[in-house]
């Protein structure tokens, strides 16, 4: 048996199906997942103590503790093939969109919200006392101190959703897997199918993880400082 | 023109940190709170820029007043906020900026100031404090001593009307402390306003014009310098003693 010719002729496939729908996909969960992981995490952190802030806390947690109690392919069922039961009909790409950015949502702003506490209490009553505002205390103490720490799990939130991108195959997208999947299901050679696809799983892994150690170093310069 | 904390109470969960508590620290003079730890000498410190909130009694800096207990907004605490600057144990500079960011994020941030403008400042600042070679450096590559006048240079940029000193050297060796103490010295030499809970003896007979001694939540002394280490109060004398071996 040949293994290169069945690899050769059907890679184009596979980098169809990463190029079309598991890399997009990736980017937009973890672009919006990033966006609600953050919101979430500063509701959660908020020292406000209005009653609407408090309802949007209880919100959060609620939010945080649904999705992390479900199977992220359950969620995905539901959303695609429960809902239009009650009348909401969504395409697969909305569904999967919707699904795994909430997903990574609730993942990224429990990382968030852990790096945010690690910053000691002192670095922000020192910008209480010279009276910056809270977006500014964000943006220069916060955000910048707290990116350090965050980093690492939030490689490992994006290397989840690429990962799990791969359910999409159940509701019929056409990713790398679903083109892996289709393939062996007609030249009966699952073995070569399914570990080309894995391994440019771990070549795109282990892109991200050299992505991980470069912005780590961008962002201890002024730790690493020190030893210098 | 005075800060004034009258009659402030504060409880922790049940613990009485602060009972009924005055203190006065008029302007151009250096009040130096004393006291065992624990006794709340911290805790007055911070109700003077509401990093505390006293259960009760009022606060007055210069023109502005607040009774407690009280609703106050932002923009209210930033105000009070603005008429003083701390200076904290742990230094708290921000160590992802340089030390000339650290000096200059507030007066352009907060004061409104140029760039230029606040650079200037802050490199005069940092001659004060005789640190001109470090704007550059990061935090982190300073000794304690440096960061904590660092520190005080940050402080002044916002050109407070009182600066709070939260126990300045307690975190630095007797050397490190003496840099800090004598940067200390020449601002209250210059009729700064000062306000300092510390541990530190000499500094407060060499340069206090008022000593606050608290005990347990409670003013046992409060006048000037001289009276206090002359008192004949045996808690004092106690407390003194000590130091004196």
């Amino acid at each position: 048996m040949e293994v290169w010719p069945i690899v050769q002729e059907s890679l184009p496939f596979l980098l169809q199906g990463l190029w079309q729908v598991t890399l997009p996909l990736t980017v937009a969960a973890f672009v919006f997942g990033l966006i609600i992981g953050t919101i979430v995490a500063l509701i959660r952190l908020s020292r406000s103590h209005g009653i609407g802030i408090r309802i949007l806390q209880k919100l959060c947690e609620a939010y945080v503790w649904i999705i992390r109690g479900t199977p992220e392919l359950v969620f995905l069922f539901v959303i695609f093939y429960g809902l239009p039961n009650i009348g909401v009909k969504l395409d697969q790409w909305t569904t999967a969109i919707i699904a795994f950015s909430l997903n990574a949502g609730a993942f990224i702003s429990e990382g968030i919200r852990s790096a945010i506490t690690s910053i000691p209490r002192g670095q922000l009553e020192a910008a209480d006392v010279i009276g910056l505002n809270r977006r500014d205390q964000f943006r220069y103490v916060l955000f910048p101190q707290s990116i350090r720490v965050a980093l690492p799990m939030l490689v490992n939130d994006l290397i989840g959703i690429l990962k799990g991108t791969s359910l999409v195959s159940t509701i019929a997208m056409t990713d790398m897997f679903f083109a892996a999947q289709t393939i062996a299901g007609r030249n009966f050679q699952p073995m070569i199918l399914y570990v080309t696809a894995a391994v440019i799983y771990i070549i795109i892994c282990s892109l991200l993880t050299v992505i991980q150690s470069w912005l780590e170093k961008a962002s201890s310069t002024y730790v690493e400082v020190q030893a210098a | 023109m005075t800060l004034t904390l009258s009659h402030i109470k504060k409880t922790f969960n049940g613990f009485t940190a602060l009972d009924d508590v005055t203190l006065t620290a008029p302007q151009n003079q250096t009040t130096v709170i004393l006291g065992p730890s624990g006794s709340g000498k911290s805790t007055l410190l911070r109700c003077a820029n509401l990093l505390e909130k006293p259960d009760s009694g009022t606060l007055t800096i210069d023109e502005e007043s607040i009774g407690f207990p009280a609703r106050l907004s932002a923009g209210q605490i930033r105000k009070i906020r603005a008429l003083s600057s701390m200076v904290f144990q742990s230094f708290n500079l921000f160590p992802n900026l340089s030390v000339i960011d650290n000096i200059t994020l507030g007066p352009v941030r907060v004061n409104g100031q140029s760039k230029q403008e606040a650079q200037d400042a802050a490199k005069s600042l940092l001659d004060k404090v005789g640190l001109a070679d470090k704007a550059d450096a990061y935090p982190l590559q300073l000794s304690g001593g440096q960061q904590q006048r660092v520190a005080i240079a940050r402080a002044l940029a916002m050109n407070p009307r009182y600066l709070l000193f939260d126990e300045p050297t307690s975190a630095l060796d007797p050397e490190l402390e003496h840099e800090v103490t004598k940067v200390m010295a020449a601002l209250s030499a210059e009729d700064a306003s000062l306000v300092v809970v510390t541990h530190n003896l000499r500094f407060a007979r060499k340069t206090a014009d008022k000593i606050v001694f608290l005990e347990h939540g409670n003013i046992r002394f409060d006048g000037p310098a001289d009276a206090f280490f002359d008192s004949d109060d045996p808690r004092i004398r106690q407390f003194l003693s000590i130091y004196d071996d």
